[in-house]
């Protein structure tokens, strides 16, 4: 019978099966002539490994054995386990970052199939903000064949809403989305139902409200659903709840109302509200249709819209997935991410190494003596591989739970609208990764000594009575040949740094086209009795006005947000067009010496001017660029 | 002469035919009986009666010697005797086969 013998893993039988054959050679050496057996020593050690696990008890005698060197040097072990730990650590929590960000499929049904129709301007001034016409959506909607569903949401509407504006008024992000939105993302409420399309169609004031809004107002409770929200100035019904996880259009969407219920829409004064591009469309692709196949149909579909309509279409529309929609922005500073600590990782690696081999030179005596005593140079590589294996599966170790304390970290270091954070943890992924990590590495630093120590001349060695004997040269080139390396992979993670600060550094210097030092923007949330005053020509201010703040020289108040100024100044140009819509008064409105608000007020602003305000706060400069008072 | 690979088993489950044995008395046994020719090596016959032992063809138990010593004596087990039959057969077949291909000692050329 070949292979083993399952009785003997256990040691006491082991040990009884060897005090057995020790006794019987001895019975047998006394029978025979002197010498006449041979060696006895290599009888018992061929009918040891007739038990089949010599191999493996060598392995745990080489681990042994590795634990014992440790505590011999346990200050240089503990510094290798350390800079292993490290290294290991911060990989892992990069990964984890990485994989729940972008590898990790999104929360919908066949998620591979969603897409986003962003519209971009292929010519100066680029004047596009990705949206697409209510016009294009229609259009699409009816013509395009690669799609199985199409929704749309209004891009930014209701960017902050007021919630409940008789008390405290509460800013929140909301979305005017078509009814199909959530039956194409494959997610039912938690609680009542979504707005149906006859709702849509009439316009109905219904709102699905976020599980963590239905938490916060209702308590959880299932009376919620027919209740009514004040927004605005208007009552709206609650219909559905819809689970914490969908995030869709923005990630802390916490109300959904039908589109066409939307203000806007019905603004009589509105010129060609069909074709204003202020939509974000979503699609399905349908089962086994490919991307490039679905830009091609939306292609020939913008060009006959284009020969209709030139003037409303000069932007080209792109199908892009919706993941690279979400995630597209942190993808390549988490690669970045992950390269450096990938670097760092190498930076360890190598470090540990050049320790190893120093010592690997102190121990050419013992390991000049194993060979001597007729151990491989197989032999010798395994014990060397099995003692990194140790030290680098115990950094592996302590790697993983460092990591368990930097994923957080890192999760709250994230810029808050970083996508899908949630999904971000460690995991079992995460602890498979280090695995490998730690056996790789360990591999790795096993093999770079041991290369060294097989090929040391044993006499050479065993003469030198010196315990440092100088080194030989292959071990020196090969330790410089680390350093050369460490250095280049330090070098270049250093030049990578520099190379980021100074774009940051340049990014924060690129002229927007006004000065925007010392401009200052604070939203603010209003209470419904303002809104009741007239809302279109002029600012309503409180009979008071707004407080003076003497830091400011100038201060203005606008509906829009302005967290892209480039964006604003788009946006200005339009407005010279086109009528200003009711949410985007404020523009128009500005006064050349603006009222102040103080310092006293300025944690607790309640007051302002347009129902879906924003205060800003400029500067002089700012003025004369693009607003005619 | 060098045994030849494989054949220390059987040699050793034939020499235990004839009844138990220790270690020792296999090794002189298996010498005796080849008239000298065969000469085995300790170091080899011990892990095989190991082997054979793990297989449960032989089976050992500790017993009083004729020189009233302790030893370990192996004795064939009727599993072992039923190998020992296919063996016996297979070499006989092998060695019919071999001897017919060499066929008579050719003449040495003058």
């Amino acid at each position: 019978m070949k292979g083993r013998n399952l009785k003997y893993l256990l040691p006491w039988r082991r040990r009884a099966e060897e005090r057995d054959i020790q006794e019987e050679l001895h019975t047998l050496k006394q029978m025979a002539e002197p010498g006449e057996l041979g060696s006895l020593t290599l009888a018992a050690e061929n009918a040891r490994e007739t038990w089949g696990w010599t191999r493996i008890e060598n392995v745990f005698a080489d681990i042994r054995y590795a634990f014992h060197t440790f505590g011999r040097q346990r200050i240089f072990y503990s510094l290798v386990i350390s800079i292993l730990a490290l290294g290991i650590a911060l990989s892992v929590a990069v990964f984890s970052l990485v994989d729940g960000i972008l590898l990790r499929p999104l929360p919908y049904r066949n998620p591979q199939q969603l897409t986003m129709l962003t519209s971009y301007a292929n010519k100066p001034p680029f004047s596009t903000n990705g949206s697409l016409s209510y016009n294009d959506y229609l259009q699409f909607r009816a013509k395009a064949h690669s799609f199985s569903a199409l929704a749309i949401t209004f891009r930014n509407g209701w960017s902050r809403v007021t919630l409940n504006a008789e008390t405290d008024p509460l800013p929140l992000q909301g979305a005017f989305v078509s009814p199909n939105l959530f039956a194409m993302f494959g997610r039912s409420p938690l609680l009542g139902h979504t707005f149906t399309n006859e709702e849509n169609s009439r316009a109905e004031r219904v709102v699905v409200i976020s599980e963590g809004l239905w938490r916060e107002r209702f308590g959880s409770s299932p009376q919620a659903i027919g209740q009514d929200l004040v927004i605005g100035r208007d009552r709206w019904k609650v219909i559905g709840v819809m689970p914490s996880d969908f995030h869709i259009p923005f990630l802390n969407t916490q109300l959904w109302a039908p589109v066409l219920s939307h203000p806007d829409w019905h603004d009589t004064e509105e010129p060609n509200p069909l074709e204003r591009q202020r939509w974000d469309v979503m699609a399905r692709l349908k089962p086994g249709v490919a991307l490039a196949a679905a830009q091609r149909e939306v292609d020939s579909i913008e060009r006959g819209l284009k020969n209709a309509l030139p003037e409303f279409h000069t932007d080209e529309v792109r199908v892009v997935p919706l993941r690279e929609h979400f995630t597209g922005k942190v993808e390549r500073h988490l690669f970045i991410l992950f390269a450096a600590v990938s670097f760092l990782l190498l930076i360890a690696c190598a470090n540990v190494a050049n320790l190893l081999l120093a010592r690997a030179s102190q121990r050419e005596r013992e390991f000049a003596i194993r060979t001597a005593l007729g151990a491989g140079q197989a032999r010798i590589l395994r014990q060397l591989v099995i003692e990194a294996l140790a030290f680098s599966c115990a950094g592996g170790v302590l790697g993983v739970a460092l990591a368990l304390c930097l994923v957080p970290l890192l999760k709250a270091l994230a810029p808050p609208n970083t996508p899908l954070l949630d999904s971000v943890s460690m995991n079992e992924r995460g602890l498979i990764l280090a695995l490998l990590l730690s056996v790789t590495v360990g591999v790795l630093l096993g093999t770079a000594p041991a290369w060294q120590a097989v090929r040391c001349r044993v006499n050479d060695s065993l003469k030198a009575a010196e315990r440092n004997a100088t080194e030989s040269r292959p071990s020196r080139r090969f330790k410089s040949l680390l350093i050369t390396a460490e250095f280049a992979v330090a070098m270049t993670l250093l030049t990578g740094a520099g190379l980021l600060i100074r774009s940051f550094v340049a990014v924060l210097s690129v002229n927007p086209g006004f000065h925007a030092e010392r401009v200052l923007t604070v939203p603010i949330a209003l209470p419904a009795i303002l809104l009741h005053q007239e809302r279109r020509s002029s600012i309503a201010m409180p009979p008071s006005g707004l407080p003076r703040f003497p830091a400011f020289r100038l201060s203005a108040v606008s509906a829009v947000s302005f967290f892209s100024m480039k964006h604003v100044r788009m946006r200005c140009e339009r407005w010279r067009v086109m009528h200003p819509s009711r949410n985007q008064l404020g523009l128009h409105s500005f006064g050349p010496r603006f009222p102040a608000i103080t310092s006293k007020r300025w944690g607790s602003l309640s007051y302002g001017a347009a129902s879906f305000g924003k205060a800003t706060v400029l500067n002089r400069r700012w003025w004369p660029l693009s607003i005619r008072p | 002469m060098e045994l030849l690979q494989g054949t220390l088993e059987m040699l050793a489950l034939r020499t235990l035919l004839f009844g138990p044995l220790h270690g020792y008395g296999i090794a002189k046994a298996i010498r005796g009986t080849s008239n000298e020719v065969l000469d085995i090596e300790f170091g080899s016959l011990y892990p095989a009666l190991k082997r054979l032992e793990a297989k449960g063809w032989i089976a050992s138990k500790w017993e009083i010697s004729e020189h009233n010593r302790r030893a370990k004596y192996y004795r064939l087990t009727p599993l072992g005797r039923k190998q020992l039959v296919q063996e016996h057969s297979k070499w006989s077949e092998f060695v019919k086969a071999v001897a017919d291909v060499m066929g008579a000692t050719p003449a040495r050329k003058a």
